[in-house]
């Protein structure tokens, strides 16, 4: 079979030259006999100590917010637009600062979700459930030592599972509005000689057939959301072995499955919708790591990813099936001679295909590529003063069955982190610069007919500096966390669709220019020992315009990006109950390229609620809470004419053994 | 007079004018004169895909203003208080009527000479029913559906008459001697079009083996001439010239993406994706004698720098050029005949073209 051939060569051929590497970290150990204190467990790295923007949502905080999934979450977060096209079942997509959906990279347990297609992942696909927590990082942080795919994107996001220790059950029921059942179970057991292993499970079924009301001149348009049903499962297997600390193995099974509706626009006159997807994701991971000695550690990893997507669209009578396949290994070596000193060396390649089902093929030829990372960085700590650079290298290489190709690229993006920790006190000035690009996705270069293999790679460039504290002021206010950054920044030859009569053509037409600022505030307040409050606030200012060269709308803000934007979160923890309110809120925003009023797209605000209280009953803990989402019943859209459900509940019940 | 007060309406609306102090139009007594087809003519706006905002905006000749294009703002959106849709396709002014396909929306919608809704819409409803491209011999009104028929409606009365089956996908069509002359651009990604030759006295039904016939068709001479877009790959477009009594085609030996009759002369330009400069290319805007079999270039390549529509003003031989650019407004430029600007104004979202008088 040729993939299995295409696997083994590539393990054969690319995996090979590393491995001398990898001895080499295992001698060093012999060599650098420090008996330095070798940290275990990975203390992550708090906000106000980050040389980049940094934000990160723990599990409970996830779930105070009322969220179900990972881009429900992202919403949360500054510097950031989620695109949102409604229900369970609806696409939700993150942009970073205004970069476009493509540049914003997900790992999942430290290894890249990746879609080769479309560039852009789904996060309403990532139940919130089993999240340990979720990190959200824009440019090239300080953590050095990871893989070289975390170098090569303009923001990040970091999904980590749960593995507690000991043996642990934890199952959730749940029942909302619109029809709306979730059941999930997540099993823990820990062994002695250090094995751990954990099962979840996550099923979800919605008719999402939630009622809208959308303005059509002089009356309205009132309807019920129709084939926006969804019917989701989730499953997944981890295994943990660990050998006192030099050796740690984590391994991962993933599988999912989902049957879901594609509702599509609200279309006046038409409430017609049948177009129906159908997806399947299996991956294997499996991530080792080695502690030489204090000062040289190593870590690889190895991902097999199959998705399989058929989209069936009755009204155009076409059903397009595809295939992807992602094989990705990646081996990273840190070296830290000094404790202020450190410096990793990263080697990433993975292999791509995408194919299609003869009938209604959707693209012109099966394509394949061959992306080769390397990254090279060091971090060094002088007094307070801390620098990290790093330079990339990427390699693309292409084939296709048939037809034109692109020609195979390479490039080098680096990026300058600098930090400064005042003395004696939590305050951390900031400042970064990363330059980084995407390649065309595979529907950019090879969808049938507006598939364009000349196109370039959009290029970004970003510049950040900010400030950042964190401290506790005593008394009443035990916490306080505080960020304030300001950007620039480009993104050059942006690939849109440009029509032409009879069909569109992608091309490299448009250059952006950005400017913001992020900030982020969040306090523990605590009234003796009855309850405690915590309150985080987001605010981003993001403008983001068009300022390609001959461009017709020059100055125009990008579509579906409001100039300003926020969020507010408060959860008050009582004896009795916890209680929670969040709130998300948007500028106005434009659906087309053209800012006039008759592109505008409303802001809006978004207000939830949530009760939540335990019992303990003999070892378990029983958790019932009741949420209401959108409480004010605001009509609005995040995407025009998708709109987003009304007022609508959500009842969960959580029993931890 | 309705249209008169509606189209100041709508000028006020475009400069930005509050609607109330302006739109009375409910008040105003009905009568005066029905446009007559030497004051103006229509444009319709084929909209962004599940954008709703496909419009219909009337452009005067003795001002050389357009009414508005917006979605919520046009002729149809202020006659009937609600949007038109979503991707108008092709309309016919004919018999003091408007019938206007809206393909998204599957419907077709059947309006007075002043945009006012005469009854309500035809819905398709069924899977891929959408309208396309429609036709008339002055007597019916035929409109291809995807759904692989033409629907026929009374011109007098816009009453559905009965369906004619064609081939997959029909898309431009043309009536002409007793005889419709259909485009069926077949199967999805199969490139089998065909275009069928149907005898409306008869039934029979000729079929004459293509690529990808689309939509435009225009009856010039007795002679129907379409576009086959070719398979965007190594077919290229052709213009052909359809014998509607042998059911035959003969190849003009030159590529168009839009093509409009007057007289007895063929205008036509070609915008094809070039990797070399990897860039949509505009040809000069041509003019084809269907008689002497000779080119003329009337209007230069940079002229037609992203152009989108061709129309030709059957009573003047004036040249509507829509032009279009991705996410903004588009522009119509009027041309004389012999290619001198005479106009310009401000359309929607991918025009697909001015409408004139049968």
């Amino acid at each position: 079979m040729r993939l299995a051939r295409i696997t083994l060569s590539l393990v054969a051929g690319y995996i090979a030259p590393l491995l001398p590497l990898c001895p080499l970290c295992a001698q060093s150990g012999d060599v650098y006999t420090l008996d330095s204190l070798v940290v275990t467990g990975s203390r992550h790295l708090q906000a106000a100590e980050s040389g980049v923007p940094l934000q990160r949502l723990s599990a409970q905080e996830i779930e105070r917010l009322g969220v179900t999934d990972a881009g429900g979450a992202m919403k949360y977060m500054s510097g950031v637009t989620v695109k949102d096209y409604g229900g369970a079942g609806g696409l939700k997509t993150v942009s970073v600062r205004g970069m476009g959906a493509q540049h914003t990279a997900v790992f999942y347990d430290g290894v890249a979700v990746g879609d080769c297609q479309s560039g852009q992942v789904d996060l309403g696909r990532f139940s919130t459930e089993n999240l340990g927590a979720l990190q959200f990082v824009i440019g090239q942080g300080d953590d050095i030592y990871m893989s070289a795919r975390m170098f090569a994107s303009a923001g990040s996001i970091l999904l980590e599972t749960r593995l507690p220790e000991g043996d642990y059950m934890r199952a959730t029921v749940r029942a909302a509005s619109f029809d709306t059942y979730k059941a999930s179970l997540l099993a823990g057991r820990s062994y002695s000689k250090g094995l751990k292993c954990s099962l979840f499970a996550d099923y979800t079924n919605s008719a999402g057939d939630y009622g809208y009301t959308i303005d059509n001149v002089r009356g309205d348009i009132v309807g019920r959301r129709v084939n926006a049903d969804i019917e989701a499962l989730r499953t997944e297997a981890n295994l943990q072995w660990s050998s006192g600390n030099a050796h740690t193995v984590r391994a991962k099974l993933y599988g999912y499955g989902s049957r879901r509706g594609v509702p599509g626009a609200v279309i006046v006159d038409n409430p017609l919708s049948s177009e129906r997807l159908l997806s399947r994701n299996f991956f294997g991971q499996i991530h080792y790591e080695y502690v030489a000695s204090g000062s040289v550690r190593m870590k690889a990893a190895l991902k097999q990813n199959y998705s399989f997507d058929r989209n069936r669209q009755p009204a155009a009578s076409a059903t397009h099936e595809f295939s992807q396949y992602e094989t990705d290994a990646s081996c990273t070596v840190k070296w830290q001679p000094a404790d202020k000193l450190s410096f990793v060396l990263s080697e990433e390649l993975f292999y791509n295909t995408l194919s299609t089902s003869n009938r209604h093929n959707a693209m012109s030829s099966v394509p394949e590529r061959l992306t080769v990372l390397s990254a090279v960085a060091a971090r060094y700590c002088l007094g307070r003063v801390c620098a990290t650079v790093s330079l990339l290298h990427s390699y693309a290489e292409e084939w296709t069955s048939k037809g034109e190709v692109a020609p195979p690229r390479s490039r080098f993006s680096p990026s300058l982190v600098l930090s400064v920790q005042p003395a004696g006190s939590g305050w951390l000035l900031r400042a970064s610069y990363k330059d980084i690009f995407r390649l065309p996705t595979f529907n950019d270069l090879y969808y049938r007919e507006s598939g364009n293999y000349k196109l370039r790679s959009e290029k970004s460039r970003m510049l950040n500096a900010g400030v950042a504290y964190a401290g506790s002021a005593g008394g009443w206010l035990t916490s306080l966390r505080f960020s304030l950054d300001g950007y620039c920044g480009r993104v050059e030859d942006k690939i849109v669709a440009v029509p032409g009569i009879f069909v569109w053509k992608m091309s490299n037409v448009d250059d952006v220019s950005l400017t913001g600022a992020d900030a982020n505030l969040s306090a523990d307040i605590e009234f003796g020992k009855a309850a405690q409050l915590t309150l985080a606030a987001a605010y981003s200012y993001m403008r983001a315009v068009d300022d390609g060269k001959d461009s017709s709308t020059k100055g125009h803000q990008i579509i579906y990006t409001p100039l300003h934007s926020g969020s507010l979160s408060a959860a008050l923890h009582t004896a009795v109950a916890d209680f929670g309110y969040s709130l998300l809120w948007s500028g106005e925003r434009y659906r087309l390229a053209q800012n006039i009023p008759s592109t505008r797209v409303g802001g809006y605000y978004d207000h939830s609620f949530s009760v939540s209280r335990n019992w303990n009953v003999s070892s378990a803990v029983l958790t019932a809470r009741i949420e209401a989402m959108n409480i004010l019943d605001r009509n609005y859209e995040i995407i025009r004419y998708y709109p987003m459900p009304g007022r609508n509940y959500r009842l969960s019940l959580t029993l931890n053994l | 007079m309705p249209l008169k007060s509606l189209f100041l309406s709508a000028v006020c609306v475009f400069a930005g004018i509050a609607l109330v102090s302006c739109s009375n139009d409910d008040d105003n007594a009905p009568g005066g004169a029905a446009p007559a087809a030497s004051d103006g003519c229509y444009v319709l706006n084929n909209g962004n895909w599940g954008g709703n905002d496909a419009s219909l905006q009337y452009y005067d000749y003795t001002t050389g203003l357009a009414t508005a294009p917006d979605a919520d703002a046009n002729i149809f959106a202020l006659q009937n208080g609600a949007m038109l849709g979503d991707l108008a396709q092709d309309m016919l002014w004919v018999e003091d009527k408007l019938f206007v396909s809206v393909s998204g929306s599957q419907k077709l919608e059947v309006l007075d000479e002043d945009g006012k809704r005469l009854r309500e819409p035809y819905l398709y409803g069924g899977e891929g029913a959408s309208p396309r491209m429609l036709a008339t011999d002055g007597k019916y009104v035929y409109v291809t559906n995807y759904d692989g028929n033409v629907y026929v409606y009374s011109a007098s009365t816009a009453e559905f008459v009965k369906t004619i089956a064609v081939g997959a996908r029909p898309e431009g069509i043309s009536c002409t001697n007793g005889v419709l002359v259909v485009n069926n651009s077949g199967d999805l990604y199969a490139y089998n079009g065909t275009v069928s030759v149907v005898d409306l006295n008869s039934g029979e039904k000729r079929d004459i083996q293509l690529v990808n016939p689309y939509t435009a068709s225009v009856v010039c001479n007795g002679d129907v001439y379409i576009i086959d877009s070719g398979n965007y790959y190594d077919v290229p477009s052709t213009v052909y010239r359809v014998s509607v009594e042998e059911a035959t085609v003969e190849a003009l030996g030159f590529a168009a993406s839009a093509i409009a009759a007057y007289e007895e002369k063929i205008y036509y330009v070609n915008n094809e994706w070039s990797y070399e400069v990897n860039n949509y290319v505009t040809s000069p805007l041509y003019v084809y004698d269907t008689v002497t079999g000779e080119n003329v270039e009337v209007l230069p390549a940079e002229a037609m720098t992203n152009v989108n529509s061709l129309s030709v003003n059957p009573s003047n031989g004036d040249i509507y050029v829509g032009y279009t650019q991705y996410g903004v407004l588009g522009t119509m430029n009027v041309y004389s005949l012999t290619g001198e600007a005479k106009g310009t104004f401000t359309v929607g979202y991918y025009t697909t073209g001015a409408y004139f008088e049968n």
